[in-house]
């Protein structure tokens, strides 16, 4: 893992004074309410519906034991005992006070981490393939390029009062599990033909309310070329992106609308008359991947008999290391998904007691290490097979071993109504419901992997475009009601799902989602996937099956 | 007109011209007027030039060796193309000129600013009042820098090379 050295404390610590003044010079008045609130969002503090939320960086969604205690304190002491983990790798903490945040900061710089620009109009916190450096399919470690971008974006003075916020993911392997072209910028680990590394850059995805892929801007950048030309992307975007309206702010409208051979002219021009100036890649980035040297492992034979025995034994505990396991790099290790969606639960929230024996049982299974998904649950990436029985004995009794991962009940879901400001309409209670229809977990593993997103809005937190089943919660007249979208994929081939229809309200939604399963396991062909069967076989039936003689 | 320049209010005999004026010594004129005037004014006064966010640098590239001024108007503190205008003037054009930034920069952009080649803010009369000149010098001294990434380690990556000014 990457530890922190001097310059990083320094940064950290100097942020945290200078917040504390800000805040001083807020009350005073000697700063707006206008002028202070990009300040705190740079912070990560935003006023919400019921108190002040703030949300903790988490870079490339990677904590250590220690870390993972921090947030565990920060939930119970100035929280109501939990936090929340977002689709971006991130912690939110509902109910702060605003006088507490400095001091809040303060703790969390004890640990190397911070707030800084996990919002606003900037460059956001950097996320990552949660599998790196252990996922079998990986061709290189993202982590390192994800910590170049993070040193780099951290406090960029050129770009902080951006059209609007900016998002880069990171991904080296084969599957995407970063999302990366729903990304303003996503970026591929790539060998060119003479297998030198470098980089395929996406720009131009994004959800909210003009949900679109990310395009390839370029095929190929070696290695030592990626800040300058990242560099050189953001500074056109800083100036022709649109600034008129909100809505159309983000790169993918810049993109959409100079159309991406303007943009790439733009981009290139920009990079050829600034490269003499811009920033360095090599030295730094060959001084950060000595930090992700792969730890060391024992040598373990590939089968693991006990774990073998105790799954004979043992049915539910079978089933968890059927769904919720990861094959590792290393023989003998597995990788450990935590879900954080029990069933009718609340996804991604987590009590401080949950937090501080995740951080217990990384130190005790995971050599210390913890990272968080965008599907916001929580992966043990080190974990001995021998060991996985008492680990998830530990799990269970924290109410952290349900066998969800990857299946229905495993449910994206905005905060929505309950605690945002923009909702339109509540997002978790239709989460909880939809879980508990499909409880069952011989259900779940016969509909077999099943992506469910739900969002509270327009502006998307929940991805329901990219859901292979949408949810989308709108108002009309005082009611809430819901959309429905369909055929969404949020892979390397990635695709925005189709409206089905009119909208459901609360209490009919459910029973939709079940009838859309219920055509899906009628139609599919042997374990053909929900994406593949909506391929082949189109909308209509899945229409039919939601709007006809109901 | 309230310079803020090297940590204090600087005074200035530059003045803003308004738009139908001419040019003449220590004015600071809109683009069009420039373009509008000659060669010879430009070579035998000290002037400058007003631009803002919607216009392009490049109709300064052929004057630049002339201009001893440049005012970047932000629509808003918010509006932060001003940034890499002046990063572009710099690093891309070569500019060796003197940069300010005007509309109402907050204190605590002044070492953003000043990182992007920026040399001076000019702010109203109102917002210096709320925000006075101990509040610029104390954002300037406690707001952390970047990392390094230029080609010498101590050096903030953007730092203009050659700005004569900082």
């Amino acid at each position: 893992m990457y530890t922190y050295d001097n310059l990083d404390r320094q940064l950290v610590h100097q942020r945290v004074d200078q917040f504390r003044g800000q805040v001083a010079r807020r009350i005073s008045g000697s700063l707006n309410e206008d002028e202070f609130k990009p300040l705190r969002l740079m912070n990560g503090l935003y006023l919400e519906m019921h108190a002040y939320m703030l949300r903790v960086a988490i870079p490339y969604g990677t904590l250590s034991s220690q870390q993972m205690h921090k947030l565990g304190d920060i939930a119970d002491k100035y929280d109501r005992d939990y936090g929340h983990f977002t689709t971006r790798q991130n912690i939110q903490y509902n109910w702060i006070e605003l006088e507490q945040v400095p001091q809040i900061l303060a703790e969390l710089a004890t640990v190397d981490m911070h707030a800084i620009q996990s919002s606003g109009n900037c460059i956001r916190n950097v996320t990552a393939d949660p599998y790196a450096g252990v996922a079998r399919d990986e061709l290189a470690d993202p982590r390192p390029t994800a910590e170049l971008i993070r040193q780099w974006s951290s406090l960029h003075p050129e770009f902080a009062f951006l059209p609007r916020k900016f998002k880069v993911a990171v991904s080296g392997a084969e599957h995407d599990r970063a999302a990366i072209r729903v990304h303003d910028i996503g970026i591929q680990l790539i060998q060119n033909e003479a297998g030198e590394p470098g980089y395929k850059i996406y720009v131009g995805g994004g959800l909210g309310r003009t949900p679109l892929v990310g395009v390839v801007l370029r095929e190929f950048l070696p290695r030592k070329e990626l800040l300058a030309y990242l560099e050189a992307t953001l500074r056109v975007y800083n100036l022709y992106g649109r600034r008129d309206n909100k809505f159309k702010a983000r790169i993918k409208i810049l993109t959409l609308e100079l159309g991406i051979d303007a943009l790439r002219e733009q981009v290139e021009a920009e990079y050829r008359k600034t490269i003499a100036n811009a920033p360095v890649t090599e030295d730094r980035l060959a001084t950060i991947e000595q930090a992700f040297l792969p730890p060391v492992y024992e040598k373990r034979p590939k089968i693991s008999t006990s774990l073998n025995n105790q799954r004979n034994k043992d049915q539910t505990f079978s089933r968890w290391v059927e769904n919720n396991i990861a094959e590792h790099k290393v023989d003998g290790y597995a990788i450990v998904n935590v879900s954080l969606k029990p069933i009718g639960g609340i996804a991604g929230d987590a009590t401080s007691k949950q937090m501080h024996k995740l951080a217990d049982l990384a130190e005790q299974f995971s050599l210390n290490e913890i990272r968080v998904t965008k599907n916001q649950n929580i992966v043990l990436p080190h974990v001995k097979k021998d060991d996985l029985g008492e680990l998830w004995r530990m799990l269970y009794i924290y109410g952290l071993a349900e066998a969800n991962s990857g299946l229905i009940t495993d449910i994206i879901s905005c905060p929505g109504m309950d605690y945002c400001s923009l909702a339109t309409a509540r997002s978790i209670p239709i989460a909880q419901q939809i879980s508990k229809r499909f409880a069952d977990p011989a259900l779940q593993e016969k509909i077999g992997p099943m992506s469910v997103k739900i969002s509270g809005c327009i502006n998307a937190c929940g991805h329901h475009h990219i859901g292979q089943i949408g949810i989308l919660g709108l108002e009309k007249k005082g009611e809430e009601y819901y959309q429905i979208v369909l055929g969404g994929d949020d892979s390397l081939s990635a695709s925005i799902g189709k409206i089905t229809g009119p909208g459901f309200s609360k209490d009919e939604i459910v029973d939709a989602v079940e009838r859309i399963i219920e055509k899906y396991l009628e139609q599919r062909i042997d374990a053909e996937l929900f994406a593949d069967t909506y391929r082949r076989i189109g909308a209509s039936p899945f229409k039919d099956a939601l709007y006809e003689s109901h | 007109m309230n310079l803020i320049k090297d940590g204090k209010v600087a005074a200035t005999d530059w003045q803003f011209i308004e738009e139908g004026g001419q040019l003449s010594a220590n004015s600071i004129v809109g683009v069009e007027l420039l373009l509008n005037s000659n060669n010879e004014q430009m070579d035998a006064l000290k002037f400058g030039v007003l631009i803002d966010g919607d216009e392009q640098l490049d109709d300064l590239i052929a004057y630049l060796t002339k201009i001893d001024l440049i005012v970047i108007a932000f629509s808003s503190f918010a509006d932060g193309r001003g940034f890499s205008m002046a990063y572009r003037l710099r690093n891309s054009f070569g500019y060796e000129g003197e940069i300010w930034a005007k509309g109402n920069l907050i204190a605590d952009q002044y070492s953003q600013a000043k990182q992007c080649g920026i040399d001076g803010v000019v702010i109203d009369d109102l917002h210096l009042k709320r925000q006075p000149i101990e509040q610029w010098q104390k954002a300037l001294a406690v707001a952390p820098l970047p990392y390094p990434f230029g080609n010498q380690s101590e050096q903030v990556y953007h730092q203009p090379k050659n700005n004569r000014f900082t």
